[in-house]
C-alpha cells in the first residue's frame, strides 16, 4: 500500500497504487434541488451506451429516491454499515477507508451485489422518509422527506474498482481522469463489481466482461459535455475539468463552485475514493442524514447556496448548468449576462440573470381569441 | 491363457481401440510425486470416462488456496486433484478428477464457473515461478472452464436461457424477432458494437466456442494472454458431485508459445476453480509443477 493525498478526508490514506493525478480531472456538479426525477438522463445514456443483449440491467446512469431508493439494491447502506462508523473532526475523517478497511488477502472492502439486487431499478421511487401524520397538510411544513439523487460512475481519482483489478485491465486516462474498462483485457472476474463502492460497474452476462460510464469520451475529445448532462431538462448538471489542488482557477466553474466556493460536495467521501461527481445537497433534508452522505462541508454549502441571489459570481457559475452541449472552460460576469467560454476560448454561452418578462393582453385582438396562460 | 493374461490383452485393446464406458476403475496403482502418462494409440478426447482411462496410473494432487496475490483465496473448498495421463502421437491427455458438490455452469453477476487449468513452464522449470511464471520465464497454460463445457454440449447460454420470461425492445441493428439470439441476430458490426466484448475481439466474449479449452500464456499475475491459435482440446462431465475433466494438449504445434511434449519428462502444475464458493481468477486452488514422464 502507498500513501496519497485525499484532500476530501484532509489527509493521507493508504492506495494500492501510487499517487497520480490526471493533469485535468473530469468533473460533474449535480444540483439535488432542481432534480425532478424525470428519468431523461437515464434513458440518454440507455439508449445511447447500454442499448444491447446483457445490458438490460445496466445503467451507467440512474436516479434513485433517497432515503429508500437504491440501485442496485441496499448499495450504499450494505457498504456503509460494513465500513461501521467514523468520525470528522476539522475537516478531517479519522474512520477507516475501504482500503485501510479491507479485510486479509483483499485490496478493498466490498461485497458482491446479488442478481436480485439489480431486478427493480426504481424500487423505492418517490417513497418519503415517513408517514405524514394526519392534518400535517395544513400545518405548513410537515417533518417527512425525500430528494433524488442522480448517479453516474464518479471518475474516482482513486478507484475503487481499478484497484482491485487483478488484470489491470481498468484505467484512469491521464488527460482527464476518465476512467475506463479495457473490453478486450478484462476477463470478467468482477473483483470491480464488488470492490466499487457506489456499485456503478456492473458484469455482462452475454459479453460475460464487465462495462462501465465511459464519461462519453467521443463527446469530451470533442469539447461537448456528456450525453446526461445534455439531455437534463431540470438543468441540474454541470460537466467540465477540475484543476490539480492548489492549481485552482476561479473563472473555472468547477473550480469555483466545488473548491472555492465549496457548494458542491462528494457523495460518500469517507468510502475514500476521491470521488469527481459533487452535488449541491438538497435544502430540506435533516443535516445528519445529509452529513452522512455528503460530509462534514453540507451546512456550509447550503448556507452558500442560499446566498446565491444576492452573490452575482456564484449566480453566474450556476448559469452555466444546462446551457449549453459546450464544454465551459471559463466563465464570467458581463453586466446582466453570464458568459461561459469553451476550451478555445470562444464564447460559447451568454445567460441573461433575469430571464425577460413579457406581458400580453389577455384578449388576442388580431386573432379574436383569449389568451389562456398554460404555464 | 490365464485370466490374468486374459484382462491384460483386453485392456491392451481397449486402449488401442477405445472401448465403450462405463466399465469399472479396478487395479489403479497410486502414485506420488510424479505423474506417467501411458502410450496409447489414439488417446479419448470426447470421453473422460472411456475404459482407456481404467486402470491407469493415478497420481494426487494436493491443491492449496492461493494466498499470494492479491485477491487471495480465504475458504479452501477442494482438497486435491487426481489426476491420469495418456498420450498418443499427437496429444498428451491428462485426466483431472476431484470432487465438487455444485455444478457450476452459469456466469451471472454473482454466478461463476467451476474450471481448472494445466501449467506448464516454457523455459527451464527450475528458474520457473509456479505462480503464474515472470517475463523472463513464461508458462503455458490450458484452461478449462464449466461455463465453455455448456457452450459447446447445450449452445451459449443467452438471457432467454437464465431469464425465461425475459421481455426486450429490440436492440439496434439486430435482425430477426424475440428473443433476438445473440448467435444469429447480432451479426452485422453495428449490432455487435452494442456487445463492447465481442467488438474489441475480446476471446472472453467469444460467441461460437468450438472446444471447453484454452490456450493461454502468462509472465506474470495479471498477464495472462490467449494464443492466437488454439490447438488444444477437452472434454468434461459433472457426474455424482464430481468432475472429471480431459485436457489434451498437442505434443508437437508450430505454434511457438506451446511446449513440446517429447519423450522423457516434463514438469506441469495445476488450478482448479470451485465456482459455487465464488473462486475465480486469483480466487483459485493451486498445486506446483509435478513431474510429468511421457512415453
Amino acid at each position: 500500500m502507498s500513501k496519497v493525498e485525499n484532500i476530501q478526508l484532509g489527509r493521507e490514506m493508504e492506495y494500492p497504487y501510487e499517487g497520480s493525478r490526471p493533469n485535468r480531472q473530469i468533473a460533474y456538479i449535480f444540483d439535488t434541488n432542481k432534480c425532478i426525477e424525470c428519468q431523461t438522463c437515464t434513458v440518454a445514456c440507455k439508449t445511447t451506451w447500454t442499448a444491447g443483449k446483457g445490458q438490460e440491467h445496466i445503467f451507467y446512469n440512474n436516479v434513485e429516491t433517497k432515503p429508500y431508493g437504491f440501485f442496485p439494491h441496499g448499495w450504499d447502506v450494505k457498504l456503509l454499515e460494513m465500513l461501521g462508523p467514523g468520525e470528522w473532526q476539522d475537516g478531517k475523517y479519522n474512520g477507516k477507508t475501504i482500503f485501510e478497511a479491507a479485510p486479509p488477502g483483499e485490496r478493498v472492502l466490498g461485497y458482491m451485489p446479488e442478481e436480485e439486487d439489480y431486478t427493480s431499478p426504481n424500487l423505492g421511487e418517490d417513497v418519503c422518509s415517513g408517514d405524514v401524520q394526519r392534518g400535517a397538510f395544513f400545518q405548513n411544513i410537515h417533518n417527512t422527506w425525500m430528494f433524488y439523487l442522480a448517479r453516474i460512475c464518479n471518475h474516482c481519482t482513486y478507484p475503487g474498482c481499478l484497484s482491485a483489478c487483478p488484470r489491470k485491465a481498468i484505467y484512469k486516462r491521464p488527460e482527464d481522469g476518465i476512467v475506463l474498462v479495457d473490453q478486450s483485457r478484462c476477463r470478467g472476474y468482477r473483483e470491480c463489481v464488488k470492490a466499487c463502492p457506489y456499485k456503478k460497474i456492473f458484469y455482462n452476462m452475454v459479453t460475460r466482461v464487465s462495462e462501465k460510464c465511459i464519461g462519453c469520451f467521443p463527446l469530451i475529445e470533442q469539447g461537448e459535455q456528456p450525453q446526461c448532462v445534455k439531455t437534463c431538462i431540470g438543468k441540474i448538471r454541470l460537466q467540465g475539468f477540475l484543476s490539480k489542488p492548489g492549481e485552482e482557477k476561479a473563472d473555472n466553474p468547477i473550480d469555483y463552485l466545488v473548491r472555492i466556493k465549496k457548494i458542491a460536495l462528494p457523495l460518500y467521501p469517507q468510502f475514500g475514493t476521491e470521488p469527481n461527481v459533487y452535488y449541491i445537497p438538497p435544502l430540506h433534508v435533516p443535516r445528519l442524514f445529509l452529513q452522512q452522505m455528503f460530509g462534514p462541508g453540507v451546512e456550509d454549502a447550503l448556507k452558500t447556496y442560499r446566498s446565491a441571489p444576492a452573490d452575482k459570481q456564484l449566480l453566474a457559475a450556476l448559469l452555466m448548468f444546462g446551457n449549453t452541449p459546450k464544454i465551459i472552460h471559463k466563465f464570467k460576469t458581463d453586466k446582466d449576462h453570464a458568459v461561459g467560454y469553451d476550451g478555445m476560448s470562444q464564447e460559447a454561452v451568454r445567460v441573461p440573470f433575469t430571464e425577460p418578462f413579457f406581458a400580453r393582453e389577455i384578449f388576442d385582438k388580431k386573432h379574436g381569441v383569449v389568451r389562456l396562460n398554460i404555464t | 491363457m490365464t485370466s490374468k493374461h486374459s484382462f491384460a490383452a483386453l485392456l491392451l485393446l481397449c486402449t488401442l481401440t477405445g472401448c465403450p464406458s462405463g466399465e469399472h476403475d479396478v487395479g489403479t496403482s497410486k502414485l506420488t510425486g510424479e505423474i506417467r502418462a501411458v502410450a496409447v494409440g489414439e488417446v479419448p478426447l470426447s470421453d473422460p470416462f472411456s475404459v482407456a482411462w481404467n486402470n491407469m496410473p493415478e497420481t494426487a494432487v494436493t491443491v492449496l488456496p492461493q494466498t499470494v496475490a492479491y485477491p487471495n483465496l480465504i475458504k479452501q473448498s477442494v482438497k486435491e486433484l487426481r489426476v491420469r495421463a495418456l498420450a498418443d502421437a499427437r496429444f498428451l491427455a491428462v485426466r483431472l478428477e476431484w470432487d465438487d458438490p455444485t455444478l457450476d455452469e452459469k456466469l451471472e453477476i454473482d454466478k461463476f464457473s467451476d474450471g481448472v487449468a494445466v501449467e506448464v513452464p516454457l523455459g527451464d522449470a527450475e528458474k520457473t515461478n509456479p505462480m503464474m511464471g515472470d517475463p523472463a520465464n513464461p508458462v503455458y497454460i490450458c484452461h478449462w472452464k464449466a461455463v465453455w463445457q455448456r457452450d459447446v454440449d447445450h449452445g451459449r447460454a443467452d438471457v432467454q436461457d437464465y431469464h425465461p420470461g425475459f421481455v426486450s425492445d429490440r436492440p439496434p441493428f439486430v435482425s430477426g424477432g424475440m428473443p433476438y439470439p445473440v448467435s444469429e441476430a447480432f451479426e452485422s458490426d453495428n449490432a455487435r458494437r452494442y456487445l463492447p466484448g465481442v467488438a474489441a475481439g475480446n476471446p472472453v466474449s467469444k460467441i461460437f466456442r468450438k472446444w471447453p479449452v484454452e490456450e493461454l500464456q502468462a509472465e506474470g499475475f495479471g498477464s495472462l494472454a490467449d494464443h492466437t491459435y488454439q490447438d488444444a482440446q477437452g472434454k468434461g462431465v459433472w457426474k455424482d458431485g464430481k468432475w472429471t475433466v480431459v485436457l489434451a494438449l498437442p505434443r508437437q504445434s508450430s505454434d511457438r508459445s506451446n511446449p513440446m511434449f517429447q519423450s522423457g519428462k516434463a514438469m506441469m502444475g495445476f488450478a482448479v476453480w470451485d465456482g459455487g464458493n465464488q473462486n475465480v481468477g486469483g480466487r483459485k486452488h493451486w498445486a506446483p509443477f509435478v513431474k510429468v514422464v511421457l512415453p
